[in-house]
């Protein structure tokens, strides 16, 4: 019984600590982002995927979706909307990596802010991409499970 | 009212009203308007982030060039055509993406001499820089 209490308390411990660290992750992201928009408009434009207009609204909106919703997981309010949020904005992400790596576009992924001059690396990002997807529904079915409880 | 809703739509708000906060206030907003690439124009950007090797050609007069000019580039413009270009052979390699610029947006410098380096040495791999010496300026301030 003590065994299985300390189990169920370091599980918990960590989806915590994944919960707060995927909420820093995104705060980080956005805010890289947000410092400069120009340039991560720039990046939205090389994917060539989105009409002008949707990325300019788009360059300034989603580092501000990320922020918010990375807060609303460390602060833990309203968290589980955020994480479908997120959810959603990752999986946009990675459909987006897909089909320029399938059109051989040599985007700049604008992720984390201004990018390093080397080439896209496709499988990096989306490994990247999908690591983040996966902790993202993990932290969603567990709290789906706690609130269902 | 479903919490699910009205949860996402507070999100929604918030990240909309700090959009417009950053649209009105920061700095360094880009202002709205759709960059129209011309035939055989390059961004900044995408030059810079091209993984070539790129040869940059000024095409600006002698005494701008001399005042300042894009780390490495060289002088190749049509007051001194024959002379320049000898020096241009001289760095050219058919490996390298040649970008060629001049003022602004506005100067055609670097159209011309570009039609000139494709028809006279077939060069190919040949663009012009959208916005020209004047992109490359706002850009080394931010």
């Amino acid at each position: 019984m003590g065994n299985m209490d300390h189990r169920a308390k370091t599980i918990k411990i960590l989806f915590i600590v994944l919960q707060i660290g995927m909420g820093g992750l995104f705060i980080i992201a956005g805010t890289l982002k947000i410092l400069d928009p120009s340039n991560f408009l720039n990046a939205i434009e090389t994917f060539q995927l989105l009409p002008y207009p949707l990325a300019y609204i788009s360059a300034y909106l989603l580092p501000w979706m990320e922020i918010v919703c990375g807060l609303a997981l460390i602060l833990n309010k309203g968290q589980q909307i955020a994480l479908i949020i997120l959810t959603a904005l990752i999986a946009v992400f990675i459909i987006a990596l897909a089909l320029s790596w399938g059109r051989g576009l040599d985007i700049v992924c604008g992720c984390f802010g201004k990018p390093g001059s080397l080439k896209t690396n496709y499988p990096l990002l989306l490994t990247r991409n999908f690591a983040i997807l996966a902790a993202l529904i993990l932290i969603l079915i567990r709290n789906k499970k706690i609130v269902s409880r | 009212m479903n919490p699910f809703i009205k949860e996402s739509g507070l999100i929604c708000l918030i990240a909309l009203f700090l959009s417009l906060l950053t649209w009105s206030f920061h700095p360094g907003a880009p202002d709205y308007h759709k960059v129209e690439l011309e035939d055989g124009e390059i961004l900044l950007t995408t030059a810079l982030q091209s993984t070539d090797l790129v040869l940059w050609v000024d095409a600006r007069s002698k005494e701008n060039f001399e005042l300042d000019h894009i780390p490495g580039a060289i002088l190749l413009n049509e007051d001194d055509w024959e002379y320049l270009l000898a020096e241009f052979m001289e760095k050219w390699d058919p490996d390298l993406k040649v970008i060629v610029y001049c003022d602004s947006r506005l100067c055609r410098a670097s159209k011309n001499v570009a039609q000139r380096l494709q028809d006279e040495l077939q060069i190919n791999n040949i663009y012009t820089l959208h916005g020209g010496w004047e992109t490359w300026t706002i850009e080394q301030k931010r």
